[in-house]
């Protein structure tokens, strides 16, 4: 009935109003012809930008842009004890952020509903695709490791919100470089500041060059919305809101599936819905593999 | 927090800073000629970087850079109140400023700072025209990406700024800028007077 009264009064009403009043009609009226709102065709994904380096405080950072969604990474890292189960191994601590400023649905007093969700989905994502090995955060086995904390702020929400921090959270270790330190002689761990490099130290630096980290699978993920027939890739916000089905899958740099995550929704989807799903997956893990190394090799040419 | 089994380990900065028994080299001298760490002399101010529409999904934005301090600003509004509030005829404005976690040198918790949520409504109250927009709220949200000091006066910059960039009604913009007092008399001169409105910051301090 909706759809009968939208196309009624569609002849008559300007765009802006329809696209508010009627938005699955004035969507769907587009997906007919096999377009998008904004002109994609239902496979592609939006524009995306990484760019390493952006916080000067901490280790490793990144801000990646998925179209308008803007996501920054930062990860400091700080001395720990490790554990008595794992005295070899370090920790990474991952959270995510939506605040205020991103979305009018956010106030300071009541987070967002998708906030925690994402942060779940982020953690068990990193620390299950195996990218780290935690065995690298260790510093003096059984005494001292590096605890990674990976903070993760969304600053503008337009959809895709897990896609945008995953690949930001990815970005941000692959920039990350761990300071050189030394053990003084009260049991903590200093950094070993350039001024007195040349001269005495006061005992051997743990190690020896700032170094990176080896990751050595990178995970890359996508989300597409289903609604009726159709499978739209990389959807808005306001696509997200209208059509309520998410499907996101989660694949590693030798295209194995890491994680496939279908909340519910209204739609109840078809293998070969999820295989097209995971084929549309394989596509934009090649490109964001590409965007990703031109950016890391941009890095290195500073 | 130390010693609970399961629950987020005790972690320290190794940075040089936390070691007990390491003084600082004063930065102050006497020198009525001193330079400052940067290269600028007492009345310079930092080069500023400043862009509107940093956020596709806010009515309007802004950001700032001033060295190191890099702050976004973003406004929604005006829109409905909250139900709980009397009716007002003229419009409200609620400020909120927080901090990201690697803001600072050393993690912090990140929250909410309510001393310079206050200072910054006070600051941008007298330059809305608030009977512009009656019986609804306008919200200016900051979000502190890196401290490099100074944030107030930048935070301010960068709202009134996002403010403009909304289409709120505004007397004026407002430049704000932070005069540290030292114990030597100085004539501080504010050469770049670009509005009438401006809110000074004035802090003794003691080296």
């Amino acid at each position: 009935m909706a759809a009968a009264s939208g196309s009624d009064l569609s002849s008559e009403m300007e765009v802006d109003a329809f696209r508010r009043l009627f938005p699955l009609c004035f969507h769907e009226r587009h997906l007919l012809k096999s377009i998008r709102p904004d002109g994609r065709t239902l496979g592609k994904a939006r524009d995306t930008i990484i760019s390493l380096g952006a916080v000067t405080s901490a280790n490793g950072s990144a801000l990646t842009k998925i179209g308008c969604t803007t996501m920054l990474a930062a990860i400091k890292l700080e001395v720990m004890t490790p554990t008595v189960e794992s005295p070899d191994e370090g920790c990474i601590a991952i959270d995510f952020h939506m605040p205020p400023i991103c979305s009018p649905i956010v106030r300071p007093g009541r987070p967002a509903d998708a906030a925690p969700v994402v942060a779940k989905q982020l953690s068990d994502t990193i620390l299950s695709s195996g990218m780290i090995d935690l065995k690298e955060l260790s510093l003096v086995s059984g005494k001292a490791a590096w605890m990674a904390y990976l903070d993760i702020y969304c600053l503008d929400a337009d959809g895709s919100l897990f896609d945008a921090a995953l690949l930001s959270a990815v970005a941000a270790f692959s920039h990350l470089q761990i300071p050189v330190v030394s053990l003084n002689d009260e049991g903590r761990i200093v950094l070993v500041s350039e001024d007195n490099g040349g001269g005495k130290l006061e005992k051997e630096p743990v190690n020896k060059e700032k170094r990176k980290l080896k990751l050595a699978t990178i995970p890359f993920s996508l989300t597409c919305v289903l609604h009726k027939n159709y499978i739209l890739a990389d959807p808005t916000a306001e696509e997200e809101s209208i059509m309520e089905t998410l499907v996101t899958v989660v694949l590693d740099s030798s295209s194995q599936l890491v994680s496939l995550y279908k909340p519910g929704g209204p739609v109840l989807a078809h293998t070969s819905a999820i295989q097209d799903c995971v084929a549309l997956t394989r596509q934009r893990l090649k490109e964001l593999q590409k965007i990703l190394n031109e950016a890391i090799s941009d890095m290195e040419v500073d | 927090m130390a010693g609970k089994g399961g629950a987020t380990p005790a972690t320290y900065s190794p940075s040089l800073t936390t070691v007990k028994g390491k003084k600082k080299p004063p930065i102050f001298a006497d020198d009525a000629n001193w330079v400052r760490s940067d290269g600028r002399h007492f009345h310079e101010c930092r080069p500023a970087f400043l862009r509107t529409n940093a956020v596709n999904s806010a009515s309007g934005s802004a950001y700032a850079e001033f060295g190191n301090t890099k702050v976004i600003v973003s406004v929604f509004g005006p829109r409905e109140s909250k139900k709980a509030m009397m009716y007002s005829d003229v419009g409200r404005l609620n400020c909120n400023v927080s901090y990201t976690t690697f803001a600072t040198v050393h993690r912090n918790q990140g929250s909410d700072s309510k001393e310079l949520s206050s200072m910054l409504y006070k600051a941008l109250e007298g330059a809305i025209i608030l009977e512009s927009f009656p019986k609804t709220t306008v919200d200016v949200f900051a979000l502190v990406l890196e401290s490099g000091g100074s944030d107030l006066p930048v935070i301010i910059s960068c709202a009134s700024l996002a403010l403009a960039d909304a289409g709120i009604l505004l007397y004026d913009l407002v430049a704000a800028v932070s005069v540290p007092r030292l114990q030597a008399p100085l004539s501080i001169c504010l050469r770049h007077f670009f509005s009438v409105a401006f809110y000074l910051v004035l802090e003794e301090v003691f080296p």
